[in-house]
């Protein structure tokens, strides 16, 4: 017995010990206060469910940490809404801007009193950093650095100026997106953590040192990101704000609205589904808002194979559908009603309010040999997307009811992009997605996905001559009074088309306690809010 | 002995790059394609083979592998295609916090689950056996998921006596980086605060992935015990005229013991299985955790690091295991 129990204690201290020389967790020597209430006041928790994949402006290119990223790293532009809810692009990190009338010459004049989170100043040399390390590293949006500027140059200390290799007129938008070039981070820190000339990717990765308000404390993966505010912002520290902003890495979506509910965190900035939504309004010291995004919900035709190939089918299956039904029975909160290609209030838009007409669907379908021939479908959509899933399965339900079989697939994301390399045999048949656009420009967007070469997702496989021709006349076109009647011909064509089933816009719901002030949903940060803008009342 | 030990740790060899193979093969027979997934929706076609290539996944399939092998002989994993980091470096990140959990639950497991089939055995047929045996086939039959919503509902939602998730409070900061497990890492920095708030965190997460092996091993004592409690050598003893805790703890016991601990080997393995769901609810971050999210991204890289590391950790619990059995029974000692 005695040798038993040494053995048992051998066996706990030997596994124990095992993994000794792990480096890298933080250390805090300082011994640690309980919280006192002022400092739990004075300190944001939110909750998210996952870790940032990193924390790198050059290479983020996900959601993981937006309010991360948002809070530590600053852009030249960025968007706001104005009064009447439209999207304007006002200055950050420029203090104002001179385009030249061609598109080509960008001159950004820069905020003189900005100082890096390490001491650094901030100027022309440092912005000019930031696009090259972009352009160097080659991951994430890198493409908004090396498919657009062809030289920079510092004029002066606080001028620079970015010559594109074409006339773009959405470069400005490019800028104002969230993933963007322009987020700068500090040339000193940089130069020191340079490794083999990879521009300390591998630093910046877990470490981050910017301009915004609120710098880098620690981050322990899976557990917790701390951001402690930044004393010489140069936004200043005038009115009320958080001292302190914590992000939990919480996974369980049913743990997220315990802990809100109770107090313990002060806000969930995962998208809420339907059900967490519905359960946290009726709790009393909780807010549920939300704010449409400019993603489109939509299920992508393959125009290129058969039976999605023929007009009519296609055309049946978007008068089969049953928009009513999806958006207020299953998307309820988190859609808003869209059948146009392109978002609400976007240039070219065009209101159209499907009804489902399945005797309509029965008679196109008719005409185009269904029966005799029997149709076989085939829906393909993120795997675990129940929402996704109860859309199809309802789908699937109406198709029946019309001699038509459909049969629904869940793949994963990686899935889907290997399917869609196959080009359009490869697989993808009715992909039922939504699509999330870097920025708000409506050329960019309809490039993206309906032009034949252009589009970097056309899942559609469109192949239409007069699409390509008058997105290429848009594109060319830097006037937005010239622009928008040739995107509302494009929407005309896709809409007369029947490329997808177009179901809604999504709309991104946040929860947060009351105590909170100042939060800011909208589509201009999707996964989060901006952490300087908020304060508890 | 040595030999032995020697011979087993050997076995780890064919059975680790078995293991390889096939986690590989299945990797790549999926469809997915993680590289156009990790280089987001708008990247550029040319961005995506940069990618790819820098990578390595434009290489033929065996070359794939043979670099996989030949870096798993220097202890590189690779990197995580989710993280961008070395996957080595992410396990020793995650594990020790599974690795505390675990411990937690077979501790739990033994200090509770052999005393109450001690007590069933030889209170047999009283109110105890019965209380006992309904616990016991209450917690054998109930999902670990539910158990652990059913505990925070009950703990953190209406008693508020234990917090729902994470290793430690939000403000308080975790003790100095000994072993990864904070529990230990607490008490060799002498901080009382992180001990207390690592304990109280981790109560639930080991009482729930801990309640079905327990109940399990709890039931297998008292048969056991039961089994052993009737044999002539018992009744020997008895005979000498040694008192009652003797013949239990000294003679009937031990030998009721070595299926225990065979049965506590399997068992550790259905704990780490279980702690995949464990971690999730409690947001417990843990290799469960680390290989759900590396599974959603389709990282492969991850996904091979963590089925390698289970496996030995599954081999070497059972090593042990046979070690433990040979000091409690001379007869299957071995070497």
């Amino acid at each position: 017995m005695k040798k038993f129990l040494m053995l048992l204690l051998v066996v706990i201290l030997a596994t124990a010990c095992a993994p000794t020389s792990t480096p890298s967790a933080p250390v805090s020597v300082s011994p640690t206060l309980a919280p006192t209430q002022s400092e739990r006041d004075k300190t944001l928790i939110v909750a998210f469910s996952r870790d940032p994949t990193t924390l790198d402006p050059a290479v983020y290119y996900d959601f993981e940490g937006q309010m991360v990223i948002d809070a530590v790293y600053e852009q030249l532009v960025t968007y706001k809404f104005d009064e009447a809810g439209k999207l304007t692009i006002v200055p950050k990190l420029a203090e104002h801007w001179d385009i030249s009338p061609d598109y080509k010459e960008y001159t950004f004049y820069l905020r003189k009193d900005v100082k890096f989170q390490d001491g650094e100043p901030y100027n022309a040399e440092a912005q000019k950093l930031a696009f090259e390390r972009m352009a160097s590293i080659n991951a994430g949006p890198a493409f908004m650095v090396s498919a657009y500027v062809d030289k920079m140059e510092v004029v002066d200390e606080y001028t620079l100026k970015l010559t594109l290799n074409g006339s773009y007129p959405e470069y400005l938008d490019i800028l104002a997106g969230f993933w963007c070039p322009s987020r700068a981070v500090s040339p000193k820190a940089v130069s020191d953590h340079t490794v083999d000339g990879d521009f300390a990717k591998d630093w910046f990765r877990e470490n981050a040192v910017g301009t915004g308000p609120y710098k880098l404390e620690s981050w322990t993966r899976g557990q917790q990101i701390v951001l402690v505010k930044n004393d010489d912002y140069w936004g200043g520290w005038a009115g009320a704000h958080f001292d302190k902003v914590i992000v939990k890495i919480v996974a369980e979506a049913s743990t997220q609205r315990l802990l809100l509910e109770k107090g313990d965190i002060d806000a969930i900035i995962f998208p809420l589904t339907n059900e967490d939504a519905t359960a946290l309004r009726n709790v009393p010291d909780v807010t549920v808002g939300g704010s449409p995004t400019n993603f489109m919900i939509l299920m992508y035709l393959n125009t290129q194979i058969e039976p999605t190939k023929e007009l009519k089918v296609r055309q049946a299956l978007v008068a089969a559908f049953n928009y009513d039904t999806a958006l207020n029975q299953i998307f309820k909160d988190t859609a808003v009603a869209n059948s146009s290609p392109i978002p609400i209030g976007y240039p070219g838009y065009i209101e159209v309010k499907p009804k489902q007409d399945l005797e309509k669907a029965k008679q196109l379908l008719a005409e185009a040999g269904y029966p005799p021939k029997k149709l076989s479908l085939e829906i393909e959509f993120e795997e675990g997307n129940q929402t996704y899933r109860r859309v199809a399965e309802m789908f699937q339900s109406d198709l029946r009811t019309i001699g038509v079989d459909l049969s629904i697939r869940e793949i994963t994301v990686g899935a889907a992009w290997d399917l869609y390399g196959g080009g359009p045999e490869g697989g993808l048949k009715i992909f039922f997605d939504r699509y999330v656009p870097d920025n708000a420009d409506a050329v960019e967007i309809m490039t993206a996905l309906w032009h034949s070469k252009l589009g970097v997702i056309n899942f559609t496989f469109l192949n239409d001559p007069e699409v390509d021709s008058l997105l290429d006349q848009a594109m060319a076109t830097s006037d937005p009074a010239l622009r928008a009647p040739l995107l509302t011909q494009i929407n005309q064509i896709l809409l007369d088309k029947a490329v997808a089933v177009i179901i809604g816009q999504q709309v991104q719901l946040l929860a947060w306690r009351n105590s909170v002030g100042g939060v800011q949903v909208s589509n201009l940060m999707l996964w989060g809010f901006p952490a300087y803008q908020a304060y508890r009342k | 002995m040595v030999q032995f030990i020697t011979r087993r740790l050997l076995w780890l060899i064919p059975v680790v790059l078995g293991m390889t193979i096939i986690t590989f093969t299945i990797s790549n027979l999926v469809p997915a394609d993680p590289i156009r997934a990790m280089a987001g929706s708008n990247a550029r076609a040319e961005q995506v083979e940069s990618l790819r290539h820098e990578w390595g996944m434009d290489k033929p399939l065996p070359q794939q592998y043979l670099t996989y092998l030949a870096n798993l002989m220097r202890g590189n994993l690779g990197n995580s295609i989710r993280t961008r980091r070395p996957v080595m470096e992410d396990l020793k990140e995650y594990f020790p916090a599974t690795l505390e959990v675990t411990l937690a639950a077979v501790i739990l497991m033994v200090a509770v689950g052999i005393p109450l089939g001690v007590l069933s055995a030889i209170q047999q047929g009283r109110f105890i056996d019965h209380v006992n045996r309904i616990i016991s086939i209450g917690g054998i039959a109930m999902p670990i998921f539910f158990l652990g919503l059913l505990f925070q509902l009950i703990f953190y939602r209406w008693l508020n006596w234990l917090p729902a998730q994470g290793r430690i409070d939000f403000l308080v900061s975790p003790p100095q980086h000994f072993t990864g497990l904070y529990v230990l890492d607490s008490i060799l920095s002498a901080n009382k605060e992180a001990l207390l708030s690592s304990l109280k965190h981790l109560l639930l997460p080991a009482l729930t992935l801990a309640v079905g092996s327990l109940a399990m091993i709890s039931r297998m004592v008292r048969a056991s015990l039961l089994e052993v409690l009737v044999c002539d050598y018992i009744r020997t003893a008895r005979a000498k005229g040694l008192r009652n805790g003797q013949v239990i703890f000294r003679h009937a016991l031990r030998n009721a013991l070595i299926p225990m601990v065979t049965l506590l080997a399997l068992q550790v393995g259905l704990l780490l299985g279980g702690a995949f769901l464990v971690e999730i609810i409690f947001s417990w971050p843990g290799i469960g955790l680390y290989a759900v999210q590396s599974m959603l991204a389709v990282d492969f890289p991850a996904i091979m690091g963590v089925t390698l590391l289970l496996v030995i950790v599954y081999v070497l619990v059972n090593l042990l295991a046979d070690l433990i059995n040979g000091s409690l029974d001379p007869r299957i000692r071995l070497g």
